[in-house]
């Protein structure tokens, strides 16, 4: 009987003595982590009555995948909890692309329902257009909302409108700033990947097939696509931002909650002017006043002289979609769809070859209007603008009253 | 087809539905036609060449086994030659041209040939030739399917940057096939997990303060800056390469196999032999079985073992990568263990002493990573100087690195020394859950750039 430990310890000794270092060291970890358990076990035994032995239920492939499943139906809901419910947009950067869209809605939503006319945009509109400036020419017989997002292109608008006015009755006339009515192509707008950021919080889990669809690169679309299911991974740069400072985040996002759009309505425009730009188109120059500092003169050169880019009929096909889904959205209503064409730039700049198929072709819709295309030429002066793109404190007046005056002609105003 | 991109996540959800749908014997054809085309996805044509080495040390490892005296030794030879030759002319062509010219005709410049370097050769071939040799030493039976040692190199998990998994460890699972419990599938599930927590939130951040310092370092000059990017560098590559293979050994698991442990929370290290001995482990295992005892381990006296030492860290060093840098860094390595084991002898380091000796060997191993990530030697040679003789600088890692290196220290700390991750993977399903969820959130929140970075160790 006493033979067989024997025998084993000898088995143990040799085995042992053939290991390599890292194997010693494998069985020493093993060893203590035993001693340790049977320490474990030797004070519960002194301590505890022992518990009947319960043989755990054999558990299944099946149950491991169910699991899995569950699991990531739970981590889904905690982020649906998150940033599909609403809780979380009302605390994002307000100057953030998602946050000036949110913002935006959060006013419509908590300000008293008023008829109002609507003027959508990017930037220009945002610096441009004063509402309360063109409220007021029109002795307050329009009552103008400025719905300028900067950055932002028909993509966006269409989303931002359909959450801005669900019932299609809260605009009697919804105004749409092109920056040309011409179908010329620059930057490719159905590669934008920064338009998800922006209607992050105003896309459904409907919306993310057609707007997955909307973007031409399959790279793209996979980013589009991941990211509308799970906002979290476009809102993560906003997250990092209010971890680092949440006191400062919580009190902003309030502050513009409560006044944000008060702000915007008080704002009045850049002071800086290009007073004294010219060009020369034949020379493919600018000559600059003194002091113009690189951001206006940066924008100015891509506004005045912009290079050649190869005609391929894509954003013919990018406004016949989006804006085409604006004017389907208010086809049957007593809203009239407004489209204008922005001041081009501190002067006139060349006109593009390329005509405007999708104007010409909607101008003719019931419902829609078209303001003719060189409506706001005459503000096309140096003195107007701020850059390149955008008109400055002198212009935005000038610019609010001409609108006004002219969608009070088109409502037989006057 | 990284491991961290969309088109993975589909590979991998449909291979795994159809291997548990496909009756049994179906699911190796499945796996290896499933692996093929995971290669495929990166260069189609180089199939070619991992088929070609396949069949090569198929039929070799049989005629070992059916001969005998000098034909076995020519079979292994020819084995040995396939492999060792395809991985020196795609991957050491160029480097030994250039040291042959620049030796024979200094300053005159040279073109490189253009080679591409097939994706995953020096971990296939390593794979394959431990294969033979085992069998040669027969310590391996011979395998008699094609299609099953096929799968054995081509399993897609580890083709790419392993780990280096011994043909016993695959055909003991391979043969004794069952399904994973669910233990073990929650146990996958949480390797993979973490292999994307350790790669997206870890590496990644890591790599931009690592990838803007050694870009230009000599614009960065400073103590400081020599450090901190060099750490930024070791943090990035620890969490980057065993992130990778986290994913490997969390995806075999979900078929069913179980993968060797590549990674033992290396930075923990009191010497670099222990360091060695947690840091790729299947590598310097390989090294160890096929090369250190080859050339005689240590059973020839100190002076030998040594030379036996430096050998195996040099051809270790050589294996990263076709260029001098690699081969000091092999180097600085072999010299490292042979003066440790001068000093120390064989016997590990414990109690207090660990600590000073863990921070000591954390930078001896940073010195060396100098090595294996600047571009070429003048500029590690610059990197180095600039960390003992520099000016003081400023240190390039932000908050968050700090944040995230402590973090990781902590994790580390409490596995090493209280099993604290081994015990939730073994907690109630609930606190599993949760932690599941977590690392989710995680990833979803803290990954730390939208781009699909490749792994570092995809180049070698």
């Amino acid at each position: 009987m006493a033979a067989e430990p024997l025998r084993e310890r000898d088995d143990l000794q040799s085995a042992v003595g053939a290991m390599q270092a890292s194997e010693l060291n494998q069985l020493e970890s093993l060893i203590a982590t035993r001693r340790r358990e049977l320490a474990e076990e030797a004070a519960r035994a002194r301590t505890t009555t022992p518990a009947p032995v319960r043989q755990p239920k054999p558990r299944t492939l099946r149950a491991a995948v169910v699991w899995s499943f569950a699991t990531i139906a739970t981590f889904y809901a905690v982020d649906c909890l998150a940033f599909h419910s609403g809780w979380y947009m009302k605390y994002l950067e307000p100057n953030s692309s998602a946050g000036q869209l949110e913002s935006h809605i959060f006013w419509l939503r908590h300000e008293p329902v008023v008829k109002q006319t609507a003027v959508f945009g990017d930037s220009r509109i945002g610096e441009g257009f004063s509402a309360r400036a063109a409220t007021k020419a029109t002795g307050d017989r329009i009552n103008f909302r400025s719905m300028g997002v900067a950055g932002s292109t028909a993509r966006v608008w269409y989303y931002l409108l359909r959450d801005a006015d669900p019932d299609r009755t809260r605009f009697p006339t919804v105004v749409f700033a092109l920056d040309r009515y011409s179908d010329h192509d620059g930057e490719d707008q159905s590669l934008r990947l920064a338009d998800l950021k922006y209607v992050i919080g105003r896309l459904r889990l409907t919306d993310c097939a057609e707007f997955t669809r909307s973007f031409s690169d399959a790279e793209t679309r996979t980013r589009v696509l991941s990211g509308c299911i799970l906002r979290g991974l476009v809102l993560r740069n906003d997250l990092h931002a209010l971890l680092e400072k949440p006191r400062e985040r919580f009190k902003l996002a309030k502050d513009w909650r409560n006044n944000g759009h008060g702000y915007l309505d008080g704002y009045s425009g850049k002071p800086e002017d290009l007073a004294g730009l010219t060009a020369d188109f034949q020379a493919q120059t600018l000559s600059f006043p003194p002091g113009t500092k690189d951001w206006q003169q940066n924008t100015a050169r891509g506004t005045l002289l912009p290079g050649p880019s190869p005609q391929t009929g894509k954003l013919r096909e990018y406004r016949r979609h989006w804006l085409g889904k604006i004017v389907d959205y208010y086809a049957g209503t007593k809203t009239k769809v407004v489209f204008i064409e922005m001041p081009r730039g501190p002067l006139s700049p060349q006109e593009f070859t390329e005509p405007a198929y999708f104007i010409d072709n909607v101008r003719t819709r019931p419902g829609v209007a078209v303001l003719p295309v060189d409506t706001f030429h005459d503000l096309e002066r140096p003195e107007l603008f701020s850059d390149g793109l955008h008109l400055n404190h002198s212009g935005r007046p000038l610019f609010s009253e001409h609108l006004a005056q002219k969608l009070m002609e088109l409502e037989g105003l006057h | 087809m990284l491991f961290t991109t969309f088109q993975f996540a589909i590979f991998l959800a449909v291979v795994l539905a159809l291997h548990y749908l496909l009756p049994h014997p179906a699911r190796r054809y499945l796996l290896l036609i499933s692996s093929l085309y995971f290669y495929m996805a990166w260069n189609p044509k180089f199939v070619i060449l991992i088929l070609l080495l396949i069949t090569i040390d198929f039929f070799a490892a049989k005629w070992i086994v059916s001969q005998k005296g000098a034909a076995r030794r020519m079979a292994l030879l020819l084995s040995l030659a396939a492999n060792i030759g395809l991985l020196g002319w795609f991957k050491y062509a160029n480097f030994f041209r250039e040291t042959w010219l620049a030796l024979t005709h200094p300053g005159v410049p040279v073109v490189p040939m253009d080679i591409i370097l097939p994706l995953g050769i020096s971990f296939h071939t390593f794979q394959s030739i431990s294969y033979v040799i085992d069998v040669y030493r027969g310590e391996q039976e011979v395998i008699k399917s094609y299609v099953d040692y096929s799968l054995f190199v081509a399993f897609f998990p580890q083709l790419v940057a392993g780990p280096i998994v011994r043909a016993k460890e695959f055909f003991h699972d391979y043969f004794n096939w069952a399904p994973p419990t669910a233990e073990e599938w929650q146990r996958g599930i949480y390797f993979i997990l973490t292999g994307f927590i350790k790669k997206l939130i870890f590496a990644d951040r890591f790599s931009m303060v690592a990838d803007a310092y050694f870009a230009n370092p000599q614009a960065m000059p400073g103590a400081l800056q020599a450090w901190s990017g060099t750490v930024a560098f070791g943090i990035q590559i620890f969490f980057d390469f065993s992130g990778y293979t986290d994913i490997a050994i969390g995806v075999a698991l979900l078929f069913g196999y179980h993968f060797p442990e590549n990674f033992r929370r290396p930075y923990l290290a009191a010497t670099v032999t222990e360091f060695w001995r947690r840091w790729h482990v299947t590598l310097s295992s390989w090294l160890r079985d096929y090369i250190y005892i080859s050339l005689g381990g240590n059973r020839s006296g100190s002076i030998r073992t040594w030379a036996n030492l430096m050998a195996t860290m040099l051809l270790g060093g050589l294996w990263h990568g076709a260029s001098w840098n690699f081969v000091i860094w092999g180097g600085f390595h072999g010299a490292a263990l042979a003066v440790e084991r001068g000093i120390f002898g064989r016997g590990e380091r414990r109690g207090i002493v660990r600590i000073p000796l863990t921070v000591v060997t954390f930078l001896v191993v940073n010195i060396g990573w100098v090595f294996f990530r600047a571009k070429g030697l003048p500029a590690a040679l610059f990197v180095v100087k600039q960390m003992f003789t520099g000016d003081t600088g400023k240190n390039l890692l932000t908050g968050a690195n700090l944040n995230l290196a402590l973090l990781a220290l902590a994790i580390a700390l409490a596995e090493e020394y209280g099993q604290a991750l081994s015990k939730l993977a073994k907690g109630p399903v609930w606190a599993r859950t949760v932690a599941a969820v977590a690392a989710l959130l995680a990833l979803e929140l803290f990954t730390a750039s939208d781009l699909a970075i490749p792994f570092v160790y995809f180049q070698f």
